[in-house]
């Protein structure tokens, strides 16, 4: 469960501060998908990374099941995003000298996952690529490597998944059959999922969508 | 043209990249052109130095005056050439003081009016006007005699017009039994020391205008018209001993690891030019659409890194001068030269087109590699990739490496061996990346990351699948650590080569007798000096050498060749022995045995030990048996071991030593060494010597060998400024490229740390992979270094094997450090920084 | 130890057999860069033994030796019971410079010792070369002839006659003596030699 309680963010700007978020209130139930919808500037990846522990408010709280990711020091906060969140980026970012099964060993390899191998290639298997597991990103087309990603994403069995316009970089065909399968697997595994997206239909798809205008929710 | 102004405007969007740039090209040709000019100085100032040593460009000298017939054919041979000449004869002579009403032997240089052509005389007061009679200063302090004083030459009297208190042309094989003086050598005639039944040496010089090689060429057509192996023609080159052969070298290898340094600045610009081209690509897909060719483009690139270049260069001319002015004091100092107040820009622009030849060479395989890339659909595709470049895109540039390092060292050997060099270096870093890449796959699981664990896993996975920067990375550091380790050795070398002994000589006595030793030393302590390296000679000759007799008294030819003469010479002379049983300061035993302790020795049969090149030379080994002659006695011995002897120390050290209790009483005398420390005491003590003890002599060897410890420091400097230079522009490479890698990584990083990596996993991570690439680089290049080194101690210096482990632990140490704390520097701002920049609004 | 017992066994052997002449000098006796048989004292003990003559030639020539080392070397050979001593000695004294007066004390505790060993002498003289000066160069010379006038000896007054100053007489040092030089000392000193035989 996520309870975003009065969360404010300012960023120093050239000519005077620019406030990105002026103060969100949010809660999340377990196993939801929330998109997040708004045009760009208009705070939601802030938002995303201040939920994904990847940077720290200036007021206001994050809570994740329980623990407020603004009393967690650095280390702390490091392993309950490695427990506890997923995170599925744009632009893909998968370690490129990593093969598919590397990429998607990581979480659990990080963790000592006593059945990492299993849990990997049954999760890729899962996204349709086992039979390129020993394949490099380089080899694979965007649709492939974003499939690799929701693999990743899913591996640490995270209690929340954050997906960063995940089908922002594909052509549309190919777009849809990831959200198709992102959201199969989700539902699947009963993940609470926040999603960033411009994309009224593929906010439409998820459970409730969060309007985001000038940092604040509509 | 539109096409260059569009390639000015880029200039302006990415001046960071194109600053960066030239700074590369700057700091190298800083270091290249730098090392030049001071190489050919300090070339200069050699070649000067042996003008200086001779007087002259070239000498014609024997122990006797040239007949007639000798002196008519040197005359017709330089009546059609442009030169000056003088005759120099040097003699003994006894002279008197008549105010003390004592006499004295002393050598008389006889100089003829345009003497010395090259060197001076250093007089304590005003010049050398080279009328009179100028007495140096050790005859002054010995005599105490001064300007104005009167001394009798021959049968005349002379003023003393001045005191020398440095004399250019003695060098270290002007060692005298006597002090010196000058004299005009018609009024030494006049005098009556000249006549029919003299000796000394007499010598012709010349001043002649000509290069080294015409010099050399012309003393090889003297030595056709007069054969007689008793003349000795010499150029100023040849005249300067071994030591300028090694400083020849020595300034060819300046030129050379300066080039290597400019050789890491281009790697470093290969390195960026490449990341800016696909940077650009998308650009050029542009213009290749909108109608330009590539061809042109690549010219337009062509142009634009020359616009940058020239950029670069006047930068440098800018720089240099106030550079120059602010260091030249401490640079001339440093290196014992005088530096001219202007640099000569001539001889530094004729450079400057080397450079840009180099540097557009090196570009060259990019150049093609963006023709041979598809530029149509690149606007597509989200990976941009320039085409591939292949390696004999590489050929123009090494070929014109090759040139320039034929011309730097003035040699195409060297130059050649310089390129091999370089190719092996690349080929076997490459070999031994794909070796160990190979290797490390096959020890990486299938199943999971872990490798000792997932951080060390992820390090060894990066490595297997590291592209052509790493490689190239790897060659930088392997090109620059075997140039340090080079450098490293040379030094060892040129120490050895040159060690003088920490008690530095400033007298050198000899035939002290037997019985006088003790009172000597007896007389050296009330005078408050230390007599150092007490040696006793003995002199014998050698009978038979395993049976076989040793000497041969056949009939020599009369047009036997000089060679054979002084091999003849050197079987069957006599020779000094000395008896010790350990060894002196400056001998090391390189093959066999110590000989075993006094009171072990059973044996009726002493042991030997024999100087290497010795040795060498009257083809003994070890286990033969030698009988010498030994005043009458025949002495067997038995040869135990061969030793290196540092005759640049000055120590009394002999061919062949003999165990002590087989000699010991034989008749000898002694020799020993009155140390630098107590040289002010040195004419008090000489003059009470004399009293006592009349027979001993003395030679002063401070002018010698200040003049030794001199050339010592000079080379000992040269090779520490490009030590460091190489190592100054190594680390900025290192730096830059480690940078530049790590930042390609950020994306990596923040994506790892997003995962749950902490900065200290990221940070074993890195250590991990770069620790493995700098061990084995440093590791490869210390080799290399070493290897190199022995090959040419052993073509230069004649000296074979030599590694210290701790030296080279010590290096490894120091270079693996310095490159694991780059890396931690450099990665700081990586590991720590946000991670915010993954996420798509950014 | 041991080497003098084999110095005194090999040296009392000689003593037997004919006359035993030492040349005590230096590199014109050694014969310096030649080999012995070339040298001087070599020569003439092939012409002795050609005119029949029993004689065992001890060369105690050492390059570089001075007057000084003369008292000690002439006690080291006269263990080996010499019949003649040829006294070389004095000319690296001259080339060095040293005190003549040193020289002539030296060389006359040389001769003292081997006359009271009753061991006849030939003195050798030598001239030094004119850049030497005067008047070092006379009296150099007289030395020689003073002391054979002193001890009442035979006097070979210039050991280099006919060979200083020649090329063709000497090694390309211009110094010493080449084979052809020491065939005319031999002559040289042969002449005063065979009398006191």
């Amino acid at each position: 469960m996520i309870l975003i309680k009065n969360l404010k963010k300012t960023y120093p700007g050239s000519i005077e501060a620019v406030h990105v978020l002026k103060g969100i209130n949010l809660e999340i139930k377990s196993g939801e998908t929330v998109a997040l919808l708004g045009r760009s500037g208009s705070g939601k990846s802030t938002l995303l990374s201040l939920l994904g522990g990847l940077d720290y408010p200036d007021q206001g709280e994050v809570w994740v099941n329980g623990v407020c990711l603004g009393h967690l020091s650095d280390k702390e906060l490091v392993k309950f995003r490695a427990t506890h969140i997923g995170i599925i980026f744009q632009q893909f970012h998968l370690v490129s000298t990593l093969s598919a099964l590397e990429n998607v060993l990581l979480p659990l390899n990080l963790q000592n996952h006593p059945h990492a191998f299993d849990l990997a290639s049954g999760l890729l298997s899962d996204v349709g690529l086992l039979d390129r597991m020993h394949h490099l990103p380089s080899q694979l087309s965007g649709g492939e490597s974003q499939r690799v990603a929701i693999a990743r994403a899913l591996a640490a069995s995270p209690s929340f998944i954050l997906a960063d316009e995940p089908s922002g970089n594909l052509d549309e065909e190919t777009g849809e059959r990831v959200m198709d399968l992102l959201f199969k697997l989700v539902r699947s595994k009963n993940t609470t999922m926040v999603l960033v997206t411009h994309d009224k239909e593929v906010a439409a798809r998820c459970d409730r969508i969060v309007y985001l205008e000038h940092g604040s929710i509509q | 043209m539109i096409l260059r102004l569009f390639f000015l405007k880029e200039l302006k969007k990415s001046y960071y990249f194109f600053l960066g740039l030239s700074f590369l090209i700057l700091i190298g040709s800083i270091g290249l052109l730098g090392i030049s000019f001071i190489s050919e100085k300090i070339k200069n100032n050699l070649n000067s130095n042996a003008r200086e040593l001779l007087t002259s460009d070239l000498s014609i000298s024997a122990r006797r005056d040239l007949f007639e017939i000798e002196k008519n054919k040197v005359n017709d041979f330089f009546k059609n050439l442009n030169h000056s000449s003088y005759q120099v004869i040097d003699i003994y002579s006894m002279l008197s003081n008549p105010k003390r009403g004592d006499s004295k032997l002393v050598e008389i240089r006889c100089y003829e009016e345009g003497y010395p052509f090259y060197g001076s005389l250093k007089l304590e007061q005003g010049l050398f006007q080279g009328k009179g009679l100028y007495v140096s200063r050790d005859l002054s302090n010995l005599w105490n005699v001064t300007k104005g004083d009167l001394l009798k030459v021959g049968s005349d009297l002379f003023t003393i017009l001045g005191i020398v208190e440095n004399d250019t042309s003695i060098g270290i094989r002007g060692v005298s039994l006597a002090p010196r003086v000058y004299l005009p050598l018609k009024l030494v005639k006049k005098a009556g020391l000249l006549n029919p039944g003299s000796t000394g040496q007499f010598s012709l010089h010349f001043k002649l205008d000509g290069s080294d090689k015409e010099l050399k060429e012309i003393r090889q057509k003297i030595l056709r018209l007069i054969p007689d192996p008793a003349i000795k023609v010499m150029t100023a080159k040849e005249s300067s001993s071994q030591t300028g052969r090694i400083f020849d070298y020595i300034t060819d290898f300046m030129s050379l690891s300066a080039l290597v340094g400019f050789l890491l600045a281009l790697v470093g610009i290969f390195y960026f030019y490449q990341s800016y081209l696909v940077t650009r690509l998308k650009d050029f897909c542009l213009f290749y659409l909108h109608g330009m060719t590539k061809k042109q483009i690549v010219l337009g690139v062509s142009v634009q890194f020359t616009i940058i270049f020239l950029c670069s260069m006047l930068l440098f001319v800018l720089i240099v001068n106030p550079l120059y002015f602010y260091f030249r004091n401490w640079l001339g100092l440093s290196l014992g030269l005088e530096l001219p107040v202007m640099i000569d820009y001539s001889s530094l622009l004729i450079q400057f087109p080397l450079l840009y030849g180099l540097a557009l060479s090196v570009l060259i395989p990019l150049l093609m590699g963006l023709i041979r890339t598809p530029l149509g659909i690149q606007i597509k595709s989200s990976k941009q990739a320039l085409g591939e470049f292949k390696f004999f895109d590489f050929i123009p540039f090494l070929i014109y490496l090759w040139g320039v390092a034929c011309y730097l060292s003035h040699s195409f050997k060297i130059g050649s061996y310089f390129l091999l060099s370089l190719i092996l270096i690349i080929v076997l870093s490459l070999l031994i990346i794909k070796f160990f890449q190979s290797i490390t796959l096959r020890f990486q699981s299938k199943s999971s990351l872990v490798f000792i664990n997932v951080n060390v896993g992820i390090a060894l996975r990066n490595f297997i699948h590291s592209g052509q920067k790493m490689s190239l990375s790897f060659i930088s550091i392997v090109m620059g650590v075997s140039l340090i380790s080079l450098i490293y050795q040379l030094d060892f070398l040129i120490k050895r080569e040159f060690t003088l002994d920490s008690k530095k000589p400033s007298l050198f006595l000899f035939d002290i007798q037997d019985e006088q030793l003790e009172r000597l030393k007896t007389l050296a302590r009330d005078m408050k000096v230390e007599l150092s390296a007490i040696t006793p000679l003995v002199r014998g000759r050698i009978e038979k050498i395993n049976g076989a007799k040793f000497e041969r008294a056949e009939e020599r030819p009369q047009d036997i060749s000089r060679e054979e003469e002084f091999e003849a010479r050197t079987k069957n002379r006599g020779i000094n022995l000395t008896f010790r049983q350990d060894l002196s300061p400056s001998e090391k035993i390189i093959k066999g045995e110590p000989f075993p302790d006094v009171l072990e020795n059973q044996q009726d049969i002493a042991f030997l030990s024999i100087e290497e090149k010795f040795a060498k030379r009257m083809k003994i080994s070890i286990g033969d048996k030698i009988i010498f002659d030994i005043h009458g006695l025949q002495i067997e011995g038995i040869v135990r071991n061969f030793r290196e002897v540092k005759w640049t120390s000055f120590y009394p050290n002999f061919f062949v030593n003999i165990s002590p209790g087989f000699i010991d009483e034989a008749p000898k005398t002694y020799l020993a060494v009155v140390p630098k420390e107590y040289s002010s005491q040195k004419v008090a003590f000489q003059k009470a010597s004399v009293d006592k003890f009349p027979n001993i002599s003395f030679i002063d060897m401070d002018q010698l060998v200040k003049k030794l410890s001199d050339l010592f420091e000079k080379s000992r400097r040269a090779i520490e400024l490009i030590s460091w230079l190489s190592l100054s522009i190594g680390f900025v490479i290192l730096y830059g490229l480690a940078h530049d890698q790590i930042h390609r990584r950020s994306y990596d990083i923040s994506l790892l740390k997003s995962l749950g990596f902490s900065p200290s996993s990221l940070l074993i991570q890195l250590l991990a992979e770069f620790g493995f690439i700098f061990i084995l680089a440093t590791s490869l290049g210390l080799f290399l270094g070493w290897s190199m080194g022995q090959l040419i101690g052993l073509e230069v210096f004649k000296i074979g094997y030599e590694f210290y482990f701790y030296h080279y632990l010590g290096l490894f140490l120091f270079l693996n450090t310095l490159c694991f704390a780059t890396i931690i520097f450099v990665s700081q701002k990586a590991i720590r920084g946000n991670v915010r920049h993954l996420l798509s609004d950014n | 130890m041991r080497f003098f017992v084999i110095l005194f066994i090999l040296f009392s052997l000689t003593s037997v057999y004919g006359k035993t002449i030492v040349f005590l000098g230096d590199s014109l006796t050694e014969g310096y860069q030649l080999a012995k048989e070339e040298a001087y004292p070599s020569l003439i003990e092939n012409e002795l033994k050609l005119k029949k003559m029993d004689v065992k030639v001890i060369n105690a020539g050492e390059s570089g030796a001075t007057s000084a080392s003369g008292p000690k070397k002439i006690k080291w050979y006269l263990k080996s019971r010499p019949d003649v001593l040829v006294l070389a000695l004095g000319a690296n004294d001259g080339l060095r410079g040293l005190s003549l007066s040193e020289t002539e004390k030296n060389l006359s505790l040389v001769i003292d010792m081997a006359i009271e060993a009753r061991v006849k002498v030939l003195l050798i003289g030598m001239k030094m070369p004119i850049n030497y000066g005067e008047p070092y160069r006379t009296q150099f010379q007289n030395l020689f002839k003073k002391l054979a006038g002193k001890f009442k000896l035979e006097l070979v007054p210039f050991l280099l006659e006919g060979v200083g100053g020649r090329p063709e007489m000497n090694l390309t040092d211009g110094i010493h003596p080449n084979p052809a030089g020491h065939k005319v000392m031999a002559k040289t000193v042969l002449k005063k030699l065979v009398p006191l035989l």
